[in-house]
């Protein structure tokens, strides 16, 4: 066998040159991987979008450091992508719109007629058990709940329709978390107010921006957002297919028209049970006193939201913990002046205006109330006052290593309704937890000994400012 | 009002203000055109406004009768279609061709021949229907959203299977209490705002308005918009930034030490701390004050060889001797300085027992023993000096300076060999001297003097010796000759003398013997050399990546070897040709390292006047790799002209340390119990 010659061109000496193994192999640059499917960038980022296919870092960049790299398998399993296909030809196809518009009136026809995909076989793809896909749904539940509170804008090229279909969707979503009562956490922040749910032993966490207009900057690029939404709305509508349909619940489900015209909300999802299908309860038992104790958390208890709270979040929390609610507007179950409303929830002072058999709060009781999973004295939360802080229920005060002294009464809080739902002491409960609390005999136990100690220094005849100071430096001493 | 404008088109007075002349030649004024608002206000008022009908040519309103005749023909007429009624459009028809009006336009082929793709589309829908299959009239139908793609699967793994390595996007940071809009107020001192940033700033204004109505008021524009944005940025980075997989690993501090030993012994070694001050001459004071040009306190002091009254040999040997000599319990201490003085002293109490003028400061110094006797040797000048140190021990001040003279004169002779035979037999003839000349190779010549009377050998080379190191066994020692470029191996109790090399090149830093083994350990400045004596070759070759200063080996298989870049290498002879370890202990040259004889130690000097010691436990298993601990830096000595320890040895039996600093001091590190 010849050995072939360096100076021989052509294919041989092409080959030659090919990598065999190692980084070289392994990654292409974008450039090269654009070369090789015959895209055009913009068809090449949407297709990585929405097949989830992203840069990788070589451990050796042998085209230069200033490149992005993809693996060779990535950019291999795009080529072998059905979209692709669909992308070149609506490509073609928006080449024929171009030329029909001069001389033919064939482009109404044309424009109805455009090649349409689905993103089904993504999704499955990217997600092969239901599982994997709720375990990503943070991202896309976000983005559709943001989409939803956007304008249909033409000048950035948002469409009505997606917009339209996101508020479905996270509506449908809400409800859901509503009707199972899977909602855990809910933290107001600056920058918005952020959920929690467990469905399915997965938390799902999302953010909703705060209700009021949104404006649109111009320095984002809306089409890199609609691709990502794009895939998004399809991949939480399979999603919110499945959780409706594994627990029996038509899908989609059915809106009250009046409720959906006066902004309802999830109030207006009505649910019902698909033709011959059984409900199906949580099964799990894992945390089901924990479960039991959200769906329970404000029963009995009913809920007139004023009009200057955000009524949307509020229904939500409320109904999640198995609340009711009533509001200042058309549809609202009950009146204003319903004997059974319990709490008003405000947010303006309301000096001379509460009446004396219920209770007003501000909106922070109950997001604390449904954090702590416990019912807090009203006193603090009377609208007009700045409430307490409001702690972020996603921080663990051990890992932080600092605990605020609000966080140290909800606890004590929680524990003592524990101590009172479990039927057992305090100190009981709380010893379970790793922290031994006082009991209220205990405690008094302690107020006695330290009265009969300072008692019997009176007796003495040492003066208590002096004793005091005694005591201060002893402390300080052994402190 | 009739307008006679006869045949006269009515564009033609379209820039003009009138429409035409009435009978009398007068001109009919054009009419202003209803705006919409007048148009809106006359259509609610009027109810007969609809049925209005502009004449133009008249330049007035006709309304039109209510009968329903001629509203139809007015609708007729707008619209184009034949005015009278009892014609219908079907019936009309245009004869082709027999219109001179339609002759001049072609029909076209396509008319009169069958459409195509209506033909297969009813072919299409006649195969659909004769398939059964839902008809399917376009091409594409959109993708249905509502269906069932998660079947229940049981066995099913999320593994992909394309051989792609899975990296999935980090998830958000939750947020924590300070992106509240009510955080608790220790949250919010100065240092966070600042850190933080705008929107925190504002909120902190609003002071006791802490509600959540006034969100927006602090966060209306910034922060919607940098949700938005944040967002966005959430997009770039899930489809933009490279993802590597990154292995964290869980541990705590502790999992990373190694496990330190526990026992009694280790407790020794750590508390190394107390310090036994030996201030050079403090004996030597009154013998050497006379003359002011032996200023000992302003002179180095080189080398430090700790010996124990006794054999000084491998280890077991030590523990008899100590046995045996049990109520004779002394510690000598031999140090070398640039005094040029030789001075021995005694350990436990700092006391300086002997000293030895020589011609010239001693370069090294080592004990050694050979017949039951102690020898110290000492390289000064061209010739090495052995001195037995039992002998002698109380001699006067007379004999003390007739020794010196001694010494010096024989350290002088020696430099010139052939004048050598007069003056000592002339000068001094009560001493008995012997004479020994062999040729070696050429140029080195060895010349052994023995003095008899004081057991003081001196063996001369032609260059000067720099270094000496003793076989266990104390017959052979080895000079190390820079000039000569050479190893020399002499026997003492044969006097004979062998070159190591034939031709060295490269020159030799230190040479030593091992501790128990026939080996000779060569270092040069870059590479150390293993040297077999018995089968004479080259056993292995090391290389630290820096340059060696000093080197010392421990009773097994192990070597460290200090550099002068302060770093401190451990090679294991065993495991490969590079340092097992490297101790970056020292930000200065390594003057001297030394292992203790007995206990698993070593210790490490440096010229940043800080001594190191190190616990090197050497397992017996041969697949357990050494465990290195440092234990402590001791810090004593000052630093005097950019030195600061340049000597360093164990004491053979106790866990003490003996320091030689260039600050004129000998400091003895002991354990604290």
């Amino acid at each position: 066998m010849v050995k072939p010659s360096k100076n021989m061109g052509g294919k041989s000496t092409k080959k030659q040159l090919r990598a065999k193994g190692g980084v070289a192999s392994r990654y292409t640059t974008r450039n090269a991987a654009l070369n090789r499917l015959q895209l055009k960038l913009a068809d090449f980022r949407r297709l990585c979008i929405l097949k989830g296919i992203h840069p990788r870092e070589p451990k050796k960049k042998h085209k230069g450091q200033g490149k992005t790299y993809y693996h060779v398998k990535d950019i291999n399993f795009l080529a072998h992508e059905p979209l692709l296909d669909k992308f070149r030809a609506l490509r073609a196809y928006e080449r024929k719109i171009k030329k029909a518009k001069a001389p033919y009136h064939a482009v109404d026809r044309l424009e109805e007629r455009k090649p349409q995909y689905g993103l089904d076989h993504l999704v499955k793809e990217r997600y092969p058990t239901f599982q994997d896909a709720l375990r990503d749904m943070d991202d896309p539940l976000t983005l559709v709940q943001l989409f939803a509170r956007l304008p249909a804008d033409k000048r950035h090229g948002i469409p009505s329709e997606v917009v339209q279909r996101s508020r479905t969707l996270a509506l449908e979503f809400e409800s859901y978390v509503v009707k199972t009562n899977a909602l855990r956490k809910c933290f107001i922040s600056v920058k918005g107010i952020y959920y929690q749910a467990v469905v399915y032993g997965e938390e799902l966490t999302w953010m909703t921006p705060h209700a009021l207009a949104q404006t649109l900057p111009e320095d984002v690029d809306y089409r890199v957002m609609l691709t990502f939404l794009e895939f998004y709305v399809a991949m939480t509508g399979f999603v919110n297919y499945k959780l409706y349909h594994d627990r029996g619940l038509r899908y989609p489900p059915l809106l009250d028209s009046k409720l959906e015209d006066n902004a309802g909300g999830i109030v207006a999802v009505i649910h019902t049970l698909e033709d011959g299908a059984k409900a199906v309860g949580s099964g799990s038992n894992a945390k089901a006193s924990d479960d039991k104790l959200c769906s329970t958390l404000f029963k009995g208890s009913v809920f007139f939201i004023q009009r200057e709270c955000p009524k949307d979040m509020m229904i939500f929390v409320i109904t999640s913990f198995g609340g009711d609610v009533a509001w200042d507007g058309e549809g609202s179950p009950h009146d204003a002046s319903d004997g059974g409303i319990t709490h008003v929830v405000a947010d303006r002072p309301m000096d001379g205006k509460m009446a004396s058999n219920r209770e007003y709060v501000v909106p922070q009781w109950v997001v604390d109330c449904a954090n702590w999973r416990v019912l807090i004295p009203t006193e603090e939360y009377k609208p007009g006052t700045p409430p307490p802080p409001h702690l972020s229920p996603f921080v663990n005060s051990e890992e932080e290593g600092y605990t605020p002294d609000y966080e140290k009464t909800l606890r004590r809080l929680k524990a003592l309704a524990r101590a009172a739902r479990e039927g057992r002491s305090l100190a009981d409960v709380s010893e379970e937890d790793g922290t031994r609390m006082l009991t209220a005999a205990e405690e008094a136990a302690e107020e006695e000994r330290a009265y009969a100690k300072e008692l019997s220094k009176e007796v003495r005849g040492i003066p208590y400012s002096k004793w005091r100071c005694a005591r201060r430096t002893s402390s300080s001493a052994t402190g | 009002m009739d307008n006679a404008r006869g045949d006269v088109p009515r564009e033609w007075y379209r820039d003009e203000g009138h429409v035409g002349y009435d009978v009398d030649g007068r001109k009919i004024v054009k009419q202003k055109w209803d705006d919409s608002i007048e148009h809106l206000i006359r259509l609610t008022d009027d109810l007969s406004y609809w049925r209005n009908v502009f004449d133009e040519k008249g330049g007035k309103e006709l309304v039109v009768s209510k009968s329903q005749e001629s509203l139809e023909l007015f609708r007729r007429l707008r619209t184009s279609i034949i005015p009278v009624m009892d014609i219908h459009s079907d019936e009309v028809r245009l004869e082709i061709g027999s219109s001179d009006h339609f002759q001049t336009i072609q029909v076209p082929k396509r008319r009169f021949i069958p459409s195509k793709w209506e033909a297969k589309l009813v072919l299409r829908i006649m195969r659909g229907l004769r398939r059964k299959a839902s008809i399917q009239l376009l091409e594409n139908s959109p993708a249905d959203n509502q269906k069932l793609i998660w079947i229940e699967e049981q066995n099913r793994t999320s593994e992909r299977n394309d051989g792609r390595a899975c990296l999935p996007a980090p998830k958000v940071k939750l947020p924590t209490n300070i992106d509240s809009y009510n955080p608790p107020p220790e949250y919010d001192c100065a240092e966070v705002v600042k850190s933080i940033g705008h929107s925190v700033v504002q909120k902190i204004d609003l002071g006791s308005q802490v509600a959540l109505r006034a969100v927006p008021s602090y966060s209306d524009f910034v922060t919607e918009r940098t949700h938005l944005c944040r967002r966005f940025q959430r997009c770039l980075d899930l489809y933009l930034c490279p993802r590597v997989l990154r292995t964290r690993l869980n541990f705590q501090q502790s999992d990373i030490l190694p496990s330190l030993p526990t026992t009694k012994v280790q407790y020794i070694h750590l508390n190394l701390g107390r310090r036994l001050h030996i201030e050079h001459g403090s004996i030597g004071a009154e013998t050497i004050s006379k003359s002011p040009k032996f200023d000992f306190f302003r002179t180095f002091i080189l080398s430090v060889a700790v010996h124990i009254s006794g054999l000084v040999l491998g280890p077991i040997i030590l523990i008899q001797c100590l046995l045996n000599l049990s109520n004779d319990y002394r510690q000598w201490l031999i140090s070398g300085s640039a005094d040029s003085i030789l001075r021995m002293w005694e350990v436990s109490t700092g006391r300086c027992i002997r000293s030895w003028q020589l011609a010239e400061s001693a370069s090294c110094v080592a004990w050694s023993s050979h017949d039951g006797k102690n020898i110290v040797s000492v390289c000064v000048g061209c010739s090495l000096v052995l001195l037995n140190t039992q002998k002698g021990t109380s001699i006067s001040v007379h004999e003390k300076q007739q020794m010196f003279l001694t010494c010096w004169i024989m350290t002088e002779c020696s430099r010139d060999n052939m004048i050598l035979n007069e003056r000592v037999s002339n000068d001094m003839p009560s001493w008995e001297e012997r004479f020994v000349r062999r040729k070696l190779c050429s140029p080195q010549k060895v010349i052994f003097f023995i003095d008899r009377k004081n057991d003081i050998v001196f063996v001369h080379h032609i260059a000067p010796v720099e270094r000496v190191s003793w076989h266990h066994k104390g017959d052979y020692f080895a000079t190390l000759v820079p000039k000569g470029n050479n190893i020399l191996v002499h026997s003492l109790s044969r006097r004979t003398t062998r070159p190591v090399f034939q031709q060295q090149n490269v020159p030799i830093q230190r040479a030593v013997f091992h501790v128990s083994r026939p080996w000779l350990i060569v270092s040069t400045r870059s590479k150390v050399y293993l040297y077999d004596l018995h089968r004479q070759f080259l056993v292995k070759k090391m290389s630290s990546g820096s340059s060696i200063s000093c080197i010392a080996t421990h009773f097994g298989d192990n070597i460290i070897v200090g550099c002068s870049n302060g770093r401190l290498a451990w090679f294991d002879m065993d495991f490969s040709d590079t340092p097992y370890r490297v101790l970056a202990s020292h930000h200065s040259t390594v003057k001297s390292v030394a292992f203790h004889r007995r206990y698993p130690l070593f210790a490490s000097v440096s010229d940043d006047t800080t001594a190191q010691i190190f616990y090197g436990l050497v397992y017996s298993e041969i697949e357990k790799n050494a465990l290195i601990v440092p234990v402590k830096v001791l810090r004593s000595h000052a630093l005097k002209d950019c030195e600061g320890i340049l000597d360093c040895d164990f004491h053979p039996a106790q866990p003490w340390l003996f320091t030689a600093g260039a600050d004129c001091t000998i400091v003895c590190f002991c354990d604290g119990v």
